[in-house]
């Protein structure tokens, strides 16, 4: 029995760093997109922060040019798998305002919209939207958290170079050994 | 006896040299980590700096070319015979993003059209399905259509300036619709009366269904440069709204 468990969590510890870099990955090709569709309109941008009438108007506007630059560069940090916990936890940090924006919204009955449309039921429609976002956002909320925990992952800057620093003290273990144990037939002097 | 002190002395230098180890995988982290927020900051801190040159709001106090008030509803800004480039602005007066283009943009368009480099048509309209905003807007283009020729532009950027939330039912009354008008400098009797019995409504009603079916404009604000339709991230930038028409301008 112990023998399996040891397998089980074996096979689980191989297979982490994959998983990470799957949630990594995809972190950071939603964020990114998000950020990249930001950047083509950032007078748009600070018009839908504003629309959520959270902040004052400058800081709404400022939010709003800023956000997408955010988005952008946590994506890159994300993808290159630089300082991944930090990227990690900062998108899980966005994630977390979007969401508490999306329910503010909702409770005060707000439509944000990105143009002012027609057409019947647009309020209902709105509405809809909501719930979606927020089951979204919370489902990258989870990956972020996953990513935070367990930054370790195949082909990420990180990994590169704590390989190199640690290439180097295996012979120094070897060196301090020989210091230690002379002769390695002696047992006993 | 020498075994077991050097077992003890192997002992406490495995552990200094996994201590050192950690502090040293410690740092790295964490330099790393800070080396990735930097980044991020300064990612950061060059989007505000393209922001700061966005945020100049285009605000034009000079002398307006002649307006003229067409058949259809449409009202016209353009100097003397300067027939092209035409831009059309599909606009709702109660439309949130509309006052954020008219906030950014309007003064741009205003001061194109005075330079004679661009006519300027004018849509104001209803898009709203639902209330109140669909009141709101109704009552707000309705009054428009009673201002004259020569304060209609000021009225309409008046408008802009003081609508009222989407969800406010009776927002643009039709006394702070005249007491608009009035600020504006059209304090006839004709004008109140005009704005008081919403006159014009049936109009505004016609002209709505006949951009939202026939001209297929989707949603507000809408801007077609000769006929094409131009990106909200155009609309929005007065320098680049600026670039297109220069572009159909120098074309024409």
């Amino acid at each position: 029995m112990a023998a399996v468990e040891v397998r089980r969590s074996g096979r689980l510890a191989l297979a982490q760093p994959w998983l990470t870099l799957g949630a990594r990955v995809l972190l950071a090709g939603v964020i990114g997109y998000a950020g990249y569709a930001k950047v083509q309109n950032l007078p748009l941008s600070a018009f839908a922060v504003k629309a959520y009438q959270l902040l004052p108007e400058r800081i709404a506007e400022l939010a709003g040019y800023g956000l997408p630059f955010l988005e952008l560069g946590v994506a890159g940090l994300l993808l290159l798998g630089f300082g991944t916990r930090a990227a990690a936890v900062i998108v899980a940090g966005l994630l977390v305002i979007f969401i508490g924006g999306i329910v503010s919204v909702w409770a005060r009955g707000l439509s944000i919209d990105c143009g002012c449309f027609g057409g019947g039921g647009a309020v209902a429609a709105g509405q809809t939207r909501y719930l979606e976002e927020i089951l979204r956002d919370a489902g990258l909320l989870a990956l972020a958290a996953a990513v935070a925990i367990w930054p370790r992952a195949k082909f990420s800057v990180d990994s590169l170079v704590e390989v190199d620093l640690e290439a180097a003290e295996p012979s120094t273990e070897a060196a301090t050994e020989a210091v230690a144990e002379p002769s390695t037939g002696e047992r006993q002097s | 006896m020498s075994k077991s002190s050097r077992t003890a002395a192997r002992n406490r230098l495995r552990e200094e040299r996994a201590r050192q180890a950690r502090r040293a995988r410690q740092i790295r982290q964490l330099t790393i980590s800070l080396a990735g927020v930097a980044v991020v900051a300064i990612v950061v801190t060059i989007g505000l700096v393209v922001a700061s040159r966005d945020t100049e709001k285009s605000e034009y106090t000079g002398s307006l070319p002649p307006v003229s008030k067409e058949s259809d509803g449409s009202v016209v800004l353009a100097a003397a015979g300067v027939t092209g480039p035409v831009l059309d602005v599909f606009e709702d007066f109660q439309c949130p993003i509309c006052k954020e283009f008219e906030e950014r943009s309007g003064g741009a368009i205003q001061r194109l059209a005075a330079e004679g480099r661009v006519k300027v048509v004018y849509h104001p309209f209803v898009v709203f399905a639902q209330e109140p905003m669909r009141s709101n807007s109704l009552r707000a283009a309705t009054a428009a259509r009673c201002a004259p020729e020569d304060r209609w532009v000021d009225y309409h950027d008046r408008l802009y300036a003081a609508q009222p939330p989407e969800q406010r039912s009776g927002g643009f009354s039709v006394e702070q619709l005249v007491e608009l008008g009035e600020q504006a400098g059209i304090g006839s009797r004709a004008f109140a009366s005009c704005v008081r019995e919403q006159r014009e409504a049936p109009g505004v009603v016609r002209q709505s269904q006949r951009i939202i079916g026939r001209e297929n404009v989707p949603g507000t604000p809408t801007l077609r440069l000769n006929g094409r339709t131009l990106e909200s991230d155009v609309a929005l930038a007065p320098e680049r709204l600026r670039e297109e028409i220069g572009k159909a301008d120098s074309s024409s």
